[in-house]
């Protein structure tokens, strides 16, 4: 996790520069933000001609302002690498409630992932 | 792009003040021994021009960063209890996806009122909130025991004592649904409640419940933090400079931590929270827009 947060870290000061400079194109012109960012996400994406919903931004990677959302995605990813990692210890000591425990938490991270809940 | 450009679009400047801001604002929680989540959505609400929703979201995100950062060494030395957080992550993660849908679906200015009323109960919470170093726990009670939860405690911790166990738990992490639900409707991070519940309600010496309740947010901002971002939420100019000068924040407290008298900076974070609620409640009720 803590390699993991400095890795996202990098990313983010290295993608947010491109959304910036305008380097690589952007669903929303950096320039033009300050239309956008007193409206909801819905108004937003109404008045951008964005799409939103569950792993929308994948989709739309190539432009930059989803690029500069990756790092930070990132982080969101990671909870359910540490509770991975630690799984096969878990059922190793035969700790089946725990076990239990960790697999509905995982569940509960990609549900919400996959915009299910 | 151009300099004459860049100078006569403003929208640098907020992003350069957001990132001042947060900086701040890491500086003193750390002092002021508050949580930059609790912090950072009602300041950055009051004072920039910021939808909520790209707040929450990335006071959310903010205290995910925060608590994955600080977790790997707390467990490493024995602070951070994966027992006692697991169950709790679980059921605070599970209500705060609730949390983040109400959140989403309440009219602006309804959402404004509503952090008012939680923030006043917050500034409340932190004026007159006890914490108890080494709550006197003799032993766990039957569902901490089924649950195997308690340990030792480290030489330098002891105060006397050499385990520590749990008393409540079941309340206990019943009411983690009620902080989880809070913390993904707000998109606060959840310290400044589970600290409380561990330390206060279950029994756990102060260290650990500090120590833990960063495992159990990290859990509980990741599922509500998903809700955000599938409605569009993430503003990445509003996230990443928010997380970077938070962190920048953080390290700098730890750092003058010790040198700066922290009830002093406690009093003063208390006094801007207030200043905060107040203003929430103004944009709530439309005196300012």
């Amino acid at each position: 996790m803590e390699w993991g947060t400095k890795i996202g870290i990098f990313f983010a000061c290295s993608t947010l520069p491109l959304y910036i400079s305008g380097l690589v194109p952007a669903c929303v012109k950096v320039e033009d933000i300050q239309e956008y960012w007193r409206l909801s996400p819905a108004e937003f994406s109404a008045k951008a001609g964005t799409p939103i919903g569950p792993g929308v931004w994948i989709s739309a990677l190539g432009q930059s302002d989803n690029l500069a959302a990756l790092p930070v995605l990132f982080f969101c990813v990671l909870p359910i690498v540490a509770y991975g990692a630690m799984f096969p210890g878990t059922i190793k000591s035969r700790d089946r409630l725990y076990a239990l425990f960790m697999l509905a938490e995982i569940a509960l991270i990609i549900l919400a992932f996959i915009g299910f809940v | 792009m151009e300099a004459v450009g860049l100078l006569a679009n403003p929208w640098w400047v907020w992003i350069a003040l957001l990132f001042v801001a947060t900086i701040a604002i890491g500086i003193v929680a750390i002092l002021g021994g508050v949580g930059g989540g609790v912090l950072f959505v009602p300041l950055v609400s009051s004072f920039f021009p910021f939808h909520q929703e790209y707040i929450r979201c990335a006071g959310l995100l903010i205290a995910l960063a925060g608590s994955l950062s600080a977790s790997p060494i707390l467990i490493k030395r024995n602070l951070a209890d994966l027992r006692l957080s697991i169950p709790a992550s679980l059921i605070a993660s599970t209500a705060s996806i609730f949390g983040a849908r109400l959140g989403i679906s309440l009219q602006a200015n309804v959402m404004q009122l509503a952090m008012a009323f939680l923030m006043t109960g917050i500034v409340i919470l932190l004026i007159t909130a006890k914490k108890s170093e080494f709550p006197d726990v003799p032993t766990n009670d039957a569902a901490g025991n089924f649950l195997r939860l308690g340990g030792p405690l480290l030489p330098s911790e002891a105060g006397g004592k050499s385990e520590w166990f749990v008393r409540n738990t079941i309340p206990g992490f019943l009411l983690f649904a009620i902080v989880g639900f809070l913390a993904g409707m707000f998109g606060l991070g959840a310290g400044w409640a589970n600290v409380p519940v561990f330390n206060l309600v279950m029994g756990v010496p102060i260290k650990i419940a500090v120590a833990t309740s960063n495992l159990v947010i990290a859990m509980s901002s990741t599922t509500s933090a998903w809700v955000y971002i599938n409605r569009g939420a993430l503003l990445p100019l509003v996230v990443v400079p928010s997380v970077l000068g938070m962190m920048i924040g953080t390290k700098l407290g730890a750092i003058f931590l010790g040198r700066i008298r922290t009830s002093t900076v406690r009093t003063f974070v208390i006094a801007l929270l207030g200043i905060s609620t107040l203003i929430s409640f103004s944009k709530g009720f439309g005196i300012i827009r």
